[in-house]
């Protein structure tokens, strides 16, 4: 009875727009569906970090490798947001990482898929990003108030990292042939897995109607996707290259862009872990935290004695 | 429940203008409150977009059931891929007769910061906290700059060539770095201890251009010295931390200062170009930086020795 009276006034303070703040009365659901959520999110930020990184000795120009540099260190820094968000959700940090560790916890499938070469940074950061920043946008408006402002900031910081992207995919799609050849390879091989990214369709999604409700999400995944590809084909376009969808047409009625059935089979199993990738991701973050347990362990000493010394002196 | 510790939980409060109120921007994990007060430092005035910054440890703060100097600040304004902004080269007197000399110098400054600043990228995503890949990367920012800065000017001296073709397309034998930058990252302690050894050079360095009667070295020296402060001030806070936190980060800072000493000689060997350098007064001798640079690094090992004890 108490509870039904609680639900009633929180649906009304999210039809309100009124947001949710991390002390406020929330159904335990609304609370797992976003701790599952914003972790996953976090994780997807950190994880990204690797592809990425894998080019980032080999920029072939200074200018390149400063704005590579200081993108990878953003999605750091968005990870770190959405860590700190999802923590207001009574769940430590430790505890998020260890469950990534353990498979528990998913992210991004596509940053399972390797980088192959320099227009890859291109393709990541203009279709990668670019996918992003549609869903990141909508999730400004989300009713919980911690994920709403790491959204916010994230947006702005996001900004420049599709350009980024999209200069890179400029430079070699009007330079040689060969590069040409590099950059439209690389759209080929990211253009369905950033498509994939905003996942299943509305009608098998299963969270998806409670968290529209609820406000979690703002809109549906395929009206995400559809904003996604009606922007990008234009880009495309202006590029001079073209997409892997034979189907992939512009829709007069709708006045949206048709496209081919997405194949569910490859996306799920790399959800489910079973490329090389994902174990070679996973590893490189287990490595590292592993390897930077004594430093932690140091640094929580240190300040220990730091502590001690003050009360005793 | 996991046994890893990823310390403490803080709010941060930054001021985007003297007399504009303090606003709560987001949050960070450190352990105490030198490492906050820099994590919040790089993590949220990385677009400038700070003059001060409040902190407080999330627990401290009770909730309703419903300025530091200029190195803290200074560096985050040029980074040109936020701002663009690119030094410029002012078209003084050069001093023909010592070209070639002060090219070399160049190339030695650019490329001591140059591959310092690869070989932590190469660092990336692998730091032991998020906060610390966040940091230790402006430094690779910061470095990456003043190489570019440096071999800008050695391309114009030479010219025919540009900053990339001279990082990209030399020999490997023609780098003039320091072999210190080119040790690998063996661990957490080997990265940090040459951090703070190139730190405490560069601070000791860059005063010394600062009387430089070079234009263009005197204008790249202003801008490093700032950023380079601010560097040695956060590898000497490690220092502390390993150095006084457990036996193991003692043993392991200790060895990595012990293995990377062999590397500083070089540091202050002079050859014909700083003889050159310093005649004209466009800088100073290598062997003149020895005294002050071990200063430094003596006083802040018995600094944490002492309070070991
Ligand atoms: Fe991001
Ligand atoms: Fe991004
Ligand atoms: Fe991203």
């Amino acid at each position: 009875m108490e509870n039904e009276r609680k639900l009633e006034e929180f649906q009304q303070k999210i039809d309100a727009n009124i947001k949710i703040e991390p002390k406020d009365w929330m159904p335990e659901k609304y609370r797992q569906t976003l701790i599952r959520q914003i972790s996953q999110h976090a994780h997807s930020e950190i994880i990204g970090m690797q592809p990425e990184g894998n080019w980032l000795t080999r920029a072939p120009s200074l200018r390149a490798k400063k704005i590579l540099m200081a993108k990878i260190q953003d999605e750091a820094g968005h990870g770190l947001y959405l860590y700190c968000a999802a923590e207001t959700l009574g769940v430590k940090r430790e505890q998020f990482l260890q469950w990534l560790h353990e498979g528990k916890a998913k992210y991004s499938s596509v940053f399972n898929y390797p980088t192959l070469t320099w227009a890859d940074m291109g393709a990541v950061g203009w279709l990668v990003d670019g996918a992003a920043i549609v869903n990141q946008v909508s999730l400004q408006g989300t009713s919980y108030g911690p994920y709403s402002r790491a959204m916010v900031k994230i947006c702005m910081e996001e900004s420049f990292h599709q350009r980024q992207g999209f200069e890179i995919m400029v430079q070699l799609a009007k330079g040689t042939e060969e590069q040409k050849q590099m950059a439209q390879d690389a759209l080929n091989r990211w253009w369905w897995p950033s498509i994939m990214m905003f996942g299943p369709h509305d009608s098998e999604s299963a969270h998806s109607n409670q968290s529209l409700k609820w406000k979690i999400k703002r809109e549906s995944n395929d009206e995400l996707r559809q904003r996604y590809i009606d922007k990008t084909i234009e880009q495309g376009h202006h590029l001079g290259l073209t997409f892997p969808d034979p189907n992939l047409k512009f829709n007069e009625e709708t006045k949206n862009y048709d496209y081919s059935p997405i194949d569910w089979d490859e996306f799920w199993n790399v959800v489910k872990g079973n490329g090389p990738g994902n174990k070679l991701r996973i590893n490189h973050h287990i490595k590292a935290h592993e390897d930077g347990k004594w430093v932690r362990e140091a640094a929580k000493a240190y300040s220990n004695k730091i502590n001690l010394s003050k009360k005793t002196a | 429940m996991s046994s890893d510790d990823q310390g403490i939980l803080w709010e941060v409060f930054i001021q985007v203008k003297a007399g504009r109120p303090y606003k709560h921007v987001g949050s960070l994990h450190a352990y105490d409150k030198e490492m906050a007060m820099k994590s919040a430092r790089d993590l949220y005035t990385r677009r400038n977009e700070g003059n001060g910054i409040w902190i407080v440890k999330a627990e401290d703060i009770v909730s309703s059931e419903a300025s530091d100097g200029e190195s803290f600040f200074d560096p985050s304004n040029d980074k040109v891929y936020r701002h663009p902004t690119f030094y410029k080269i002012p078209d003084g007197d050069k001093a023909y007769l010592m070209k070639n000399e002060l090219i070399d110098y160049c190339l030695r400054l650019g490329d001591s910061s140059l591959i310092l600043s690869h070989r932590i990228a190469e660092y990336c995503s692998k730091a032991p906290i998020l906060e610390e890949d966040l940091a230790i990367t402006n430094v690779g920012l910061d470095l990456l700059g003043q190489a570019e800065n440096f071999l800008n000017y050695a391309a114009k001296l030479k010219g025919d060539t540009t900053a990339d073709l001279l990082t990209f397309k030399r020999r490997e034998g023609d780098f003039r770095c320091l072999h210190l930058v080119q040790t690998p990252n063996t661990d957490f302690a080997f990265i940090l201890a040459r951090q703070f050894l190139m730190d405490c050079y560069h601070q000791v360095l860059f005063n010394k251009l600062l009387n430089s009667k070079d234009e263009t070295i005197l204008g790249i020296s202003k801008k490093a010295i700032k950023e380079v402060n601010y560097h040695l001030d956060r590898s000497n806070d490690w220092i502390k931390r390993l150095g006084l936190g457990t036996k193991e980060s003692n043993k392991r800072i200790q060895n990595a200062i012990n293995d990377l000493w062999m590397y500083t000689d070089e540091l202050f060997t002079d050859n014909s170009t700083d003889i050159a350098i310093d005649k004209n007064n466009f800088g100073p001798l290598s062997s003149s930086l020895k005294n002050d640079w071990s200063d430094i690094v003596v006083n802040y090992f018995k600094d944490f020795r002492n309070r070991s004890s």
